[in-house]
């Protein structure tokens, strides 16, 4: 089946590979900080932008003329009363460019009870957030990826096409080419429970790699390395109902589908779901999808991989 | 003139009734087997709703109703048992499809078997849903009946005239060589930074008087090339839900096209963007783009 979107998602994935070889010419140390630290960046890029993390963001003493970005990292119920980060360019040199990305009081509090601590370790998302919202800096003050904004013939494109690369480019940062392919020697065919043990295992990667990947950015990023036709989706089983909700399908060629319904072999491969990876073979491919997961709030994950024969 | 104490008035009233009951039906959206009030320039009608329309969710199929008695023709149906507490009257040979967007008052739900019993306008004895009966004045009554035929008449072909759904099928991604050169110009003749650019061609951000001139003797004109526009079919149908009813009549803005206004507005006008894929990301901007409206006027 050939994706109408193909041409878009090859150009947003283009974009962003530009931004990140953008990102490493103006600082060298970007892509080590993506892996080790992304705190560091606040500092690296301090003559560029200006990243703060605040309490709340609040729009309304803006300039009239001011335009900004509010994000949610896409993965929880948000809302743009629920705003995560935020882009404020600046039209003129007597102002700077400003991200702001803002802490939950869950991240405060432990925040404060890390302050004794050598080490102090951010959510995943806030990683995302602040990479997110680079993007948007890069995208709109750099003179060729600017161009290719303002060039797209339709604003419904247009506004993807931004955000798309955004997420793009944050997720390239966080899990690199280089880097899947060092820590992921099952690249070429790997299954569901790979996908969950590499989340794990990402999460205690040792000291140097302070930075965490959240569960969507990771089951996404794995769809890069699937053949065409082939998918990856992150699903959550609903109570005790013995029904499950798709939060995404992230397709190999880069295409994404939010709250998909069911199909009947994801639902046959649920019910036999449990403690261990289960597997079956569909008309399209191999199925896995890997043992649960109990995440934040006691929610019961599932990674799903569709690979194509 | 005897006052009715709240004793007297059917618990069902005071539940529909309540604001919090409101503020959350309203919320939800409309659904199968609901009574409302419709209302549209302060002409108010009762109706059940039977189905959503399949297609077009901004469409329901509704069967118009009456709280008056007194108002049954024998080609309705008298329903004791209502979401109301009290009897009414209803009128499955003029079911209609009508636009969510008339719909006003939520008043609660009717029990399943009597939604089937009006839907297929079939008296159902154990359902107490009973033929009607032609009044003394049937004239009177066949007038009334007449009258709001034609009001829900109106309704409909006011569905009719809905923007159609799936624009966005139409535009396909592309570059456009008459922007790309805009944009060119704006670097080329005034010097412009790529953020400034950007919110010209992209945001709204107009040129100055003396900007557009020198724009003009180059030989391009003082806005940016039109990008092509579809606006996404979350945001029509979230336009026209019965939620932002009462913000739209309080900006007391005429026209048809004050919701596809809003739906333009949350979709591509507001200076803040969201990235997120539910309803409550759709929503959100809908409460950005009305507040936006308001400051607007």
């Amino acid at each position: 089946m050939t994706d109408p979107n193909a041409a878009f998602h090859r150009a947003v994935d283009e974009q962003a590979r530009r931004m990140i070889e953008l990102a490493r010419t103006l600082h060298p140390e970007f892509e080590e900080d993506c892996i080790t630290d992304p705190d560091m960046l606040a500092k690296h890029w301090r003559g560029d932008v200006s990243i703060r993390f605040v309490d709340s963001l609040v729009d309304s003493q803006l300039r009239d003329d001011a335009y900004v970005f509010y994000e949610n990292d896409g993965e929880d119920r948000s809302s743009l009363n629920d705003l995560l980060g935020l882009f404020s360019p600046s039209f003129d040199s007597r102002h700077v460019h400003r991200i702001q990305v803002q802490y939950r009081k869950k991240e405060r509090r432990d925040e404060r009870k890390r302050m004794s601590n050598d080490r102090t370790r951010y959510s995943m998302r806030r990683y995302f957030t602040i990479l997110h919202e680079l993007g948007h800096y890069l995208q709109q003050t750099d003179d060729d990826l600017a161009e290719t904004l303002m060039s797209i013939s339709s604003t419904n494109y247009n506004k993807r096409f931004e955000e798309g690369a955004c997420n793009r480019f944050a997720s390239l940062s966080l899990l690199p080419d280089a880097y899947m392919r060092k820590h992921c020697r099952m690249l070429r065919a790997f299954t569901a429970k790979n996908v969950a043990d590499f989340f794990k295992s990402d999460q205690s990667r040792g000291t140097r790699r302070v930075c965490r990947v959240s569960r969507q950015a990771v089951t996404r990023r794995f769809a890069d390395f699937l053949p065409d036709g082939g998918y990856t989706a992150l699903a959550y089983a609903m109570g005790d109902s013995g029904r499950m909700r798709i939060v995404f399908r992230a397709h190999a060629g880069g295409g994404i589908e939010y709250g998909p319904a069911c199909t009947e072999d994801e639902h046959n491969l649920f019910q036999d779901a449990g403690r261990v990876q289960v597997d079956r073979q569909t008309k399209r491919g191999m199925m896995t999808m890997s043992a649960q997961q109990t995440g934040k709030g006691g929610i019961r994950w599932h990674i799903i991989v569709l690979r194509p024969y | 003139m005897n006052e009715r104490t709240p004793a007297q008035i059917p618990q069902e009233m005071l539940d529909v009734t309540n604001p919090d009951y409101r503020r959350q039906a309203i919320e939800a959206g409309p659904h199968a087997g609901q009574l409302w009030i419709a209302e549209e320039q302060d002409r108010t009608e009762f109706l059940m709703i039977v189905d959503i329309d399949e297609c077009d969710p901004r469409i329901a199929h509704i069967i118009p109703m009456s709280n008056a008695p007194i108002e049954q023709t024998s080609d309705g149906l008298v329903i004791e048992t209502t979401p109301l507490g009290m009897p009414m009257v209803a009128w499955p040979s003029l079911a209609i499809p009508i636009p969510i967007r008339v719909l006003d008052v939520p008043l609660g739900d009717f029990e399943p078997t009597v939604v089937q019993a009006i839907a297929h306008n079939e008296p159902d004895l154990d359902q107490r849903v009973h033929r009607a009966e032609n009044p003394d004045d049937f004239l009177t009554a066949y007038a009334q009946a007449s009258a709001r035929a034609r009001l829900f008449q109106h309704w409909w072909t006011i569905g009719k005239h809905l923007p159609p759904l799936h624009q966005e099928a139409a535009i396909t991604f592309g570059v456009s060589d008459e922007r790309k050169a805009y944009a060119q110009a704006l670097k080329d003749v005034l010097g412009l930074s790529a953020v400034q650019r950007n919110a010209i061609m992209n945001h709204g951000m107009r040129l100055t008087a003396s900007q557009a001139k020198k724009m003009e003797k180059a030989g391009f004109a003082s806005t940016p090339p039109q990008a092509q526009e579809a606006i996404p079919d979350e945001y029509l149908i979230a336009a026209e839900q019965p939620r932002w009813h009462q913000a739209l009549d309080d900006m007391d803005l005429d026209g048809n096209d004050v919701r596809l206004e809003l739906a333009r507005t949350a979709a591509f006008d507001l200076a803040a963007r969201t990235s997120g894929h539910d309803a409550a990301a759709v929503n959100g901007a809908f409460l950005k783009a009305i507040e936006s409206m308001k400051h607007g006027q």
